[in-house]
């Protein structure tokens, strides 16, 4: 069984997370992720003038969930809305000292939470609604989200997806793994999961190919 | 080998209509409304023609009146009966020619009530619809003698029928039937026909329409007064009577040009069954011998004529590249008999004329075959 | 020019250049053009950013195939970071294509969809 290393700083914010918690009627809250897929992160957060006064998070997971919730709300907080949605995952790994490759996508959920959740406040407070086109290039960046684990790569960056195809709300995909691969079944779950989200998708075909 | 299989858009000239012509130019030049001998003399060649075109279509000679084409007649049918009656409900069908459909919605801009009748998938118009459609306040039905594209004739008997339950004049745009088949205007009961001399091996630029004589009908074009007002402008004498000439021997060797087409169209049909996956557009019965709209599947029509063209074939697509500025780049004929999209971009009309030959016909479908399998051959089977 | 195309155009489209498909490829893509009822696919294999091998498979339009083919020989043995430069204006320049026929840009914008996903 391989044994997962963790830096130090992650065993911390594993150990003592900060800002856990709820906040009644926040100014915007949000949702990521899936219990059937082991990992589940909440965000509330407060706003006042431009900055954000107060975040908390709530977390289903494994410690790598735990620890990356608590770094980004430490991140985010006290920063305007414009510099808290210009935090990508990579700041929150570097921030860690890096994640095991396999445990790369939590950083992705916490960062979406937080993006979600800004969203959210966006649409409520301001009344900013968020237009989507849902074409290839979006599916692509929402591809993007889906991590292969034994490299820590996105799928898109990994080189395994061959082809796809994005037509009358269906999307048809190709990627590629070998035989023995045993993250296989998780990120084609992953991929379903991700895609299902999106309104604008009802039917996903993946087929997978050995080359 | 140059294969000319477009006569649905122009004719070549009849060689005897060609002598005639450049005979008549020679010698007749004169304006008819001239009071001196030259003048009088074309006069006399403009009524003789005219009585002669009448009696091919078994009408009255002061019933046929000469314009520039068949886009000026349609025009002329259409807007001069609608200018003599204060009835505002006007039926057309949905694969008519631009002509026809373009001058409709004209009208519609100009507060009209248009009515575009449904076809079935052979091209034949809904005559349910028609019953339901019309009444006292119907002004005008006009309906195509046969289809350009697909070759489907209509049944022009049954329409007069409807249409004389509330007196209703009746117009067929006959541009792509004349000199085809047979045409008895009283047999048929129709108020105003449209004709065009290229489509039966007469010259360009010259046409004339048919009209009932109890037809009220008002002029559209002014000026000198000509055609008793209706259609002012000097008349075309040379083009007039090289028109008289080319439908009569249209008329004349009909029969047997009908019967070079049937021959030709089964030896181009035989063809097709080794080539698969097509289909045969329009009504398979009555239709106009020559006419041939034939559907590839999972083919580009524009791509197949291109080869065909570089190879000295002359054929017809039904649709072509467009920009968003031309409008629709699939032909709107197509589209009303339901073609699926399969079908539709891969569409090409074939149209015979008196020149073409089994010779000719058999250097078509060899190189038909062989530009297919080449484009079949370029395309994906299993998108 | 004479007609309706230029020589180049008409070449691309009588002999197409890479026609066929891959059966070890790195990426595959499909592109269209809705209005006028065009498809393309081409497999593409790449190596080191470089692109190896290409072929496609068409239905379409002279244009099209004639846009495709010259697309395809474009890219061949390019740098992916190169290809993604590659404006449809210059295939509408080669080909000598009026700017209002849309399927021209089709070939290579296919191309450049499919190397997003490398």
């Amino acid at each position: 069984m391989a044994v997962i290393k963790y830096t130090e700083k992650v065993i911390e914010h594993f150990k003592n997370p900060r800002n856990v918690g709820e906040i009644e009627n926040p100014d915007g809250k949000a949702t990521v992720g899936s219990p059937a897929c082991g990992d589940q992160v909440s965000v509330f957060l407060n706003v006042e003038d431009g900055k954000i006064s107060d975040i908390k998070f709530l977390s289903y997971g494994c410690a790598s969930n735990i620890a990356t919730g608590s770094i980004v709300t430490e991140l985010s907080k006290g920063k305007t809305v414009e510099q808290a949605k210009a935090l990508t995952w990579k700041d929150a790994l570097e921030e860690l000292g890096g994640l095991p490759p396999v445990k790369v996508h939590c950083s992705i959920l916490a960062i979406d939470g937080l993006r979600a959740a800004i969203h959210d406040y966006e649409e409520k407070v301001l009344g900013i609604k968020h237009e989507r086109i849902i074409d290839e290039s979006y599916i692509i960046e929402e591809l993007k989200h889906v991590i292969y684990p034994k490299t820590g790569e996105n799928i898109i960056d990994a080189k395994l997806v061959k082809y796809l195809k994005y037509e009358d709300k269906e999307v048809y995909m190709e990627i590629s793994f070998d035989e023995t691969d045993v993250y296989k079944q998780n990120v084609l779950e992953e991929i379903n999961e991700h895609l299902g989200e999106i309104k604008g998708v009802e039917k996903v075909d993946i087929k997978v190919v050995e080359y | 080998m140059r294969v000319y299989l477009d006569n649905s858009a122009t004719t070549p000239l009849h060689p005897e209509v060609l002598e005639f012509m450049c005979e008549f130019n020679k010698n007749h030049f004169g304006n008819a409304s001239s009071l001196h001998y030259i003048g009088l003399e074309a006069k006399d060649y403009l009524e003789n023609s005219r009585k002669k075109i009448a009696e091919m279509i078994n009408a009255e000679p002061e019933e046929i009146y000469f314009t520039s084409g068949g886009t000026e007649a349609d025009n002329l049918c259409i807007l001069g009966i609608l200018k003599s009656t204060l009835r505002k409900r006007i039926i057309t069908s949905s694969i008519e020619h631009e002509a026809v459909l373009e001058t409709f919605m004209h009208l519609k801009d100009e507060g009209y009530e248009v009515i575009i009748l449904d076809v079935d998938e052979n091209g034949v118009i809904d005559l349910d619809m028609l019953e339901e459609s019309v009444n006292k306040d119907t002004a005008l039905i006009s309906v195509m003698f046969a289809n350009n594209e697909i070759g489907t004739i209509q049944p022009l008997e049954k329409i007069c029928e409807i249409a004389s339950k509330f007196d209703i004049p009746v117009h067929t745009d006959a541009v792509q039937a004349m000199g085809k088949i047979k045409i008895d205007v009283r047999e048929l009961g129709i108020n105003a026909l449209s004709a065009s001399a290229h489509k039966f091996f007469g010259p360009k630029g010259v046409g004339f329409v048919f009209i009932e004589k109890a037809t009220k009908i008002e002029n559209i074009v002014y000026g000198g007064g000509h055609e008793k007002g209706l259609r002012s402008g000097t008349e075309n004498v040379p083009g007039i009577a090289t028109m008289e000439k080319a439908l009569e021997i249209c008329i004349d060797e009909m029969v047997e040009h009908n019967r070079k087409y049937d021959l030709l169209s089964s030896q181009i049909k035989k063809c097709l069954e080794k080539i698969e996956d097509y289909k045969l557009n329009g009504h398979p019965v009555k239709r106009i011998p020559g006419t041939m709209s034939i559907s590839f599947k999972n083919i580009n029509g524009e791509a197949l004529m291109e080869m065909l063209s570089l190879k000295g074939i002359a054929i017809s697509t039904a649709s072509a590249c467009h920009s968003h500025s031309e409008g629709e780049s699939v032909s709107h004929v197509l589209k009303s008999i339901g073609l699926s999209d399969e079908y539709i971009y891969g569409t090409i009309r074939i149209t015979m004329g008196i020149e073409n030959t089994e010779e000719e016909i058999k250097y078509f479908t060899d190189t038909l075959e062989e530009c297919v399998r080449t484009l079949r051959g370029l395309n994906y089977s299993d998108w | 020019m004479i007609g309706k195309y230029s020589k180049i155009l008409i070449d691309h489209f009588t002999s197409p250049r890479n026609i066929g498909i891959l059966d070890n490829y790195s990426v595959k893509v499909e592109g269209t053009n809705e209005s006028d009822g065009d498809r393309v696919l081409f497999f593409i294999s790449v190596e080191d950013d470089i692109v190896k091998d290409i072929k496609f498979k068409i239905k379409g339009c002279p244009r099209a195939i004639a846009s495709c083919s010259f697309a395809s020989e474009m890219v061949m043995g390019k740098n992916i970071s190169e290809i993604m430069q590659i404006d449809s204006d210059l295939i509408y320049q080669q080909l000598e294509v009026d700017k209002i026929f849309e399927c021209i840009p089709m070939g290579i914008e296919t191309i450049k969809k499919g190397l997003k996903l490398i």
